[in-house]
């Protein structure tokens, strides 16, 4: 994407809202702003990021009242940092921000340092909830400070249908046409948990796999359009060309209600899966202090509350929670956090080789060119 | 200094720049395609496995592809043969604003036209508004949007420039005396058209066709943004090198696409052969 036309792609990824593309407006102040140890950010230091675009705009004021400049590479998929790191990144790279689903790959791939947790005092207002995620820390070593995060629900016009139960009702005839389905390689795991009975929906042996993406395909069939971000998902919810979805974002009911549409969200009873971004520090960082501070800052109240409040992103500090205005809090299950880890699994992505017949992540990648080929 | 060194020492930047930016990246990706990508690692074997599932995989969406650019190009090259004719013989002296507001509308952007077009042919759009207005309608209609002819619309609207602009300038070779000349004999309009203005616009015809015809192949954003759960070979080269990242499948796909498409043109450039003889 960085060839060619890459210019037209991210235009189209910016002015229409994916998850990402939605928090560009957002993100910027985020690496301004770690306070603690940075008196040594003083001195105008210059830190690369590998990203997402938007989630360095909360730290803006951070940075500028420390002298940071910020380098960054922004990315449309986790995948991206991965290429990036294992391609001369290491050593070059300060900070990236993955999705915690692929922080265990990154580890065994050998590209992240362990944080230092001396350096990020501020962990101890993150929610217990997140700092339980098993894939955070590897050999009781932490490699990933929990930043935003958010669930993958289906969306369903509670005008036109009554709250979907499962995510196989997509498939009922009446529908035809009037679903939206968002382009993306994880569906494979909603897939997974309706067709297989595997426990980890990111473990699947071949037939499992070829089973879901199967699966998929018949969705595809009901579709009229595929999704290209949230943003068009919640334009055709507020159209009526969409009444029910494959994947969606608690924030598309507040995108749509923008545009006079009451749409709302359920997770279904197979349950789904969540994605939570964090900061991660690179091994051999040119500036490991410095990322550290801003990983820190990362967690402050302050910049907590922009994510939350101007990027609309689930936050995780738990003073900001409770400052958070009602609307924001309203599009998350802030209050019910157990129930909701019930239902949505941050499982890490599939192995990077096939471990018997657990199919790898090439696999994955391969049965999903099936699904667009299709 | 000889002529022949002073000509070469001339063209050595143009040619250095041509071969920097474009002949040695072309070769790289060539190189790449016969590696292969694994487990997020660039393996420098060569191998022809990335060929192999081209072939096995993806040859019906590659021909599916082929036949939209087809339909575009064919589209885009007879509008633009249509609109070149009439600025050069028939608007009189309007026919140089006639060519400067289809040069202008190149400016506008390619994202804009398909997004125009995503408007005009939504449910919201003017179509729809204008049908349900006039009454023909009780309900917006879906079937505009989302499907390959909006796809061919779309990218017939952007490319209609890149055909009509070699064959106008073609057409100024002509002289108008040329076709009074024939008129004067008793040539009818379709005997001058296809024994004199066609031949003389041969190559303004062929390069319009071989520039729309190699944009359209290689185009994915108007299918997803205009067409629905279309896809074209096009789309999953960008997702190769997108979210995949296995550029040599990528490159493979690139250079299969690439080979046919030349072959394609090269196809209509003997087809327009017919007209040597006249």
């Amino acid at each position: 994407m960085r060839y060619g036309r890459c210019g037209l792609v991210r235009a189209r990824l910016f002015g229409s809202m994916d998850r990402r593309g939605f928090l560009v407006a957002s993100s910027s102040a985020l690496l301004l702003g770690a306070a603690g140890g940075m008196r040594s950010a003083k001195a105008a230091t210059t830190v690369t990021l590998v990203g997402w675009e938007g989630y360095d705009k909360p730290l803006e004021a951070y940075l500028k009242a420390n002298s940071i400049t910020l380098d960054p590479t922004y990315i449309g998929d986790s995948n991206q940092i991965i290429s990036k790191l294992t391609s001369g990144g290491v050593g070059r790279v300060d900070l990236v921000t993955p999705n915690v689903t692929y922080v265990p790959l990154l580890v065994k791939l050998n590209t992240l340092a362990a944080v230092d947790e001396s350096k990020v005092p501020n962990l101890k207002n993150v929610h217990p909830f997140f700092l339980g995620n098993p894939s955070i820390r590897i050999d009781g070593k932490l490699y990933a400070v929990p930043y935003v995060w958010g669930g993958v629900p289906m969306m369903y016009d509670p005008g036109a249908i009554a709250e979907p139960q499962s995510w196989s009702d997509v498939l009922k005839p009446e529908y035809k046409g009037k679903v939206s389905m968002l382009d993306n390689l994880n569906n494979i795991q909603l897939a997974a948990r309706v067709v297989t009975d595997a426990k980890v929906p990111t473990r699947l042996t071949h037939q499992q796999l070829k089973d879901a993406v199967d699966f998929l395909i018949k969705v595809k069939g009901q579709t009229r359009v595929l999704a290209t971000s949230y943003g068009d998902m919640a334009d055709a919810l507020a159209r009526g060309e969409a009444v029910i979805t494959f994947n969606g974002w608690e924030v598309v009911v507040k995108k749509a209600a923008d545009k006079g549409k009451k749409v709302a969200y359920t997770y279904p009873k197979e349950g789904t899966f969540g994605w939570m971004d964090c900061y991660c520090v690179v091994r051999d960082a040119p500036n490991n202090d410095v990322a550290h501070a801003l990983a820190n800052e990362a967690l402050s109240e302050p910049v907590q509350l922009k994510a939350g409040e101007g990027e609309l992103l689930g936050i995780l500090n738990t003073d900001a929670i409770k400052k958070l205005p009602a609307a924001a809090r309203a599009l998350y299950p802030y209050d019910d956090l157990e129930g909701f880890s019930k239902k949505v699994g941050f499982f890490p992505v599939a192995p990077l080789k096939a471990e018997g017949d657990i199919a790898s992540f090439d696999d994955w990648k391969k049965e999903y060119l099936r699904f667009k080929n299709a | 200094m000889s002529t022949a060194y002073r000509s070469a020492l001339l063209v050595a930047p143009s040619l250095l720049i041509f071969s920097g930016l474009f002949i040695a990246p072309t070769l790289y990706f060539l190189l790449v395609s016969f590696w292969r990508f694994e487990s997020y690692e660039l393996i420098r074997e060569f191998n022809l496995g990335n060929y192999r599932e081209v072939a096995r995989d993806y040859v019906a969406l590659g021909i599916y592809t082929l036949f939209i650019a087809t339909i575009v190009s064919l589209s885009a090259v007879t509008l633009g043969f249509i609109y070149a004719y009439i600025a050069r013989f028939k608007a009189g002296r309007f026919g140089s604003i006639m060519l400067f507001v289809a040069l202008i509308s190149l400016f506008g952007g390619y994202l804009m036209k398909v997004y125009a077009w995503r408007t005009i042919l939504g449910t919201e759009g003017i179509i729809n508004n204008a049908l349900l207005g006039l009454g023909f309608v009780s309900e917006p209609v879906t079937w505009l949007l989302y499907n390959p002819p909006s796809v061919v619309l779309t990218l017939t609207n952007f490319l209609f420039p890149f055909a009509m602009l070699p064959i106008a300038a073609s057409m100024r070779g002509i002289h108008d005396s040329e076709l009074e000349s024939a008129r004067d004999l008793g040539a009818p309009f379709t005997a001058i058209l296809f024994d004199h203005v066609i031949p003389r616009c041969k190559t303004g015809i062929t390069t319009g066709f071989a520039l729309c015809f190699l944009i359209a192949c290689g185009d994915w954003v108007t299918p997803v943004l205009v067409g629905g759960r279309m896809t074209m070979l096009g789309n999953l080269i960008a997702a190769q090198f997108g979210e995949f990242l296995n550029w040599p499948l990528g490159a493979a796909m690139s250079f299969s696409l690439l080979a046919t498409a030349f072959l394609v043109v090269l196809t209509f450039s003997q087809v327009m052969r017919v007209f040597d003889w006249r």
